[in-house]
């Protein structure tokens, strides 16, 4: 009896039952494991699932308001970390290139970091760290690219 | 002093060929691979060592490589790339992309987050979901640490964040050979040995999860790769065939997966 409310209580609450993250901004969970099953429901960064099944690439997860189906590409087994960057510290990277990159400089001489110092110069390839500050200095936040690809379904 | 801080930077067991990672790396389980977490202080360390030591990769890539003046199609690129990592890039880190002037059909992924993909394979590209497919796989090398997994970088212990300031502005001697010789390596793993076989394929599955997740289909990646293989072998493919698994094989492989994505996934 012990036995078989155990096996019944297993079965309906998943034989997973590891606990995972949204990982990504969002998640949709569908209805079927397969692209273009009907949309549930939307779940936000960091929302708690439990994972009821996988069937590779799939995963099977239980939420507050139900189950459905999302990719492994969206779950992660803990909570989304902070974001971490040398351009942390303050550094406005909402402003031109220009700027930014002054931005970045006074960041890191405030932290003790001395921008341009190469921790690697044994190295026999030549570095461009200037192109790189470039590089940084158009920076895309993930929610505005996600907006912008959005978008692009319409362009 | 400073040479036990240096020492401590980087645990270099990493002096080891390259060329293990290639033929003999074990498969990394696909169910552990979106890892995006910094729990405690080591993993902070961590997590700074591979955002140095992939800037610093980064910035000789672009010693080699001029990067694009082009800032409308490196904006577009930038957008698409931080719209893919909303879906699935780890949180924890900020990602740059960049276009190089380069002929070769190619992209590097450095670890910390910094994305090139070169103009020549750009240009072979017919839209927005083929650049998803291949920026998404770079992502996938990133958020899997590939890179920092074959050189072994991580932070060495509890007193990392003085290390790293005893680091900047003046290195030993003997950290400096050993920093540079793992900077070294770092880019013949992206320009001549490659990574595992195993690491690619892993790469290209992310791909086609990522690119379904942000609503682009997964086809378009394999496409792309067909057209690759379709151009035949040739100079601009030269770094690309060296340095990963046969294009027919992977070609293969995706089709495998979009069955499993669902039949939408091959339109």
């Amino acid at each position: 009896m012990v036995l078989s409310l155990t096996l019944l209580f297993v079965l309906s609450s998943g034989a997973d039952g590891r606990v995972m993250h949204i990982k990504s901004l969002f998640a949709s969970p569908l209805s079927e494991p397969r692209v273009g099953a009907q949309r549930t429901i939307n779940l936000s960064r960091g929302t708690k699932v439990s994972v009821v099944t996988t069937q590779d690439p799939w995963v099977r997860i239980r939420f507050a308001a139900g189950t459905g189906w999302v990719l492994n590409a969206v779950l992660s087994d803990s909570p989304p970390g902070k974001t971490s960057s040398l351009l942390d510290s303050g550094a406005d990277v909402s402003l031109n290139a220009r700027k930014r990159v002054s931005g970045f400089t006074s960041a890191a001489a405030a932290r003790g970091l001395r921008e341009g110092a190469d921790d690697f110069s044994g190295s026999k390839f030549r570095p461009d760290f200037e192109s790189v500050r470039n590089m940084e200095g158009g920076y895309v936040n993930p929610d505005d690219g996600y907006a912008y690809i959005l978008n692009g379904r319409t362009r | 002093m400073k040479q036990h801080v240096a020492a401590a930077f980087f645990v270099l067991t990493a002096l080891l060929p390259v060329a293990g990672a290639q033929s003999g790396a074990p498969a990394l389980s696909r169910a552990r691979a979106h890892q995006g977490v910094i729990s405690t202080e080591e993993d902070h360390g961590d997590l700074t060592a591979e955002i140095r030591f992939g800037r610093a990769l980064a910035a000789r890539i672009l010693g080699q490589y001029k990067l694009s003046a082009d800032d409308k199609t490196g904006g577009y690129v930038s957008r698409v790339g931080a719209g893919l990592v909303a879906m699935s890039g780890r949180p924890e880190i900020r990602f740059h992309f960049g276009v190089i002037e380069s002929n070769e059909i190619n992209a590097y992924a450095c670890p910390g987050g910094y994305v090139f993909i070169t103009k020549g394979a750009l240009s072979l590209m017919s839209g927005e979901a083929q650049l998803a497919g291949v920026i998404s796989h770079e992502i996938a090398h990133i958020n899997r640490k590939h890179v920092v997994r074959a050189l072994k970088i991580h932070g060495g212990g509890g007193s990392f964040a003085s290390g790293i300031a005893a680091m900047i502005g003046g290195t030993s001697d003997s950290s400096r050979v050993i920093l540079g010789s793992l900077m070294d390596r770092g880019m013949d793993l992206l320009f001549k040995d490659g990574l595992s076989i195993a690491d690619e394929f892993d790469s290209d599955a992310d791909a086609q999860e990522n690119m379904v997740a942000a609503g682009y289909s997964p086809a378009e990646y394999r496409r792309y790769l067909q057209k690759i293989s379709d151009a035949g072998p040739g100079k601009t493919t030269s770094i690309l065939s060296k340095t990963h698994p046969p294009l027919a094989g992977r070609i293969e492989r995706l089709k495998q997966r979009e069955g499993r994505l669902g039949e939408n996934a091959r339109n």
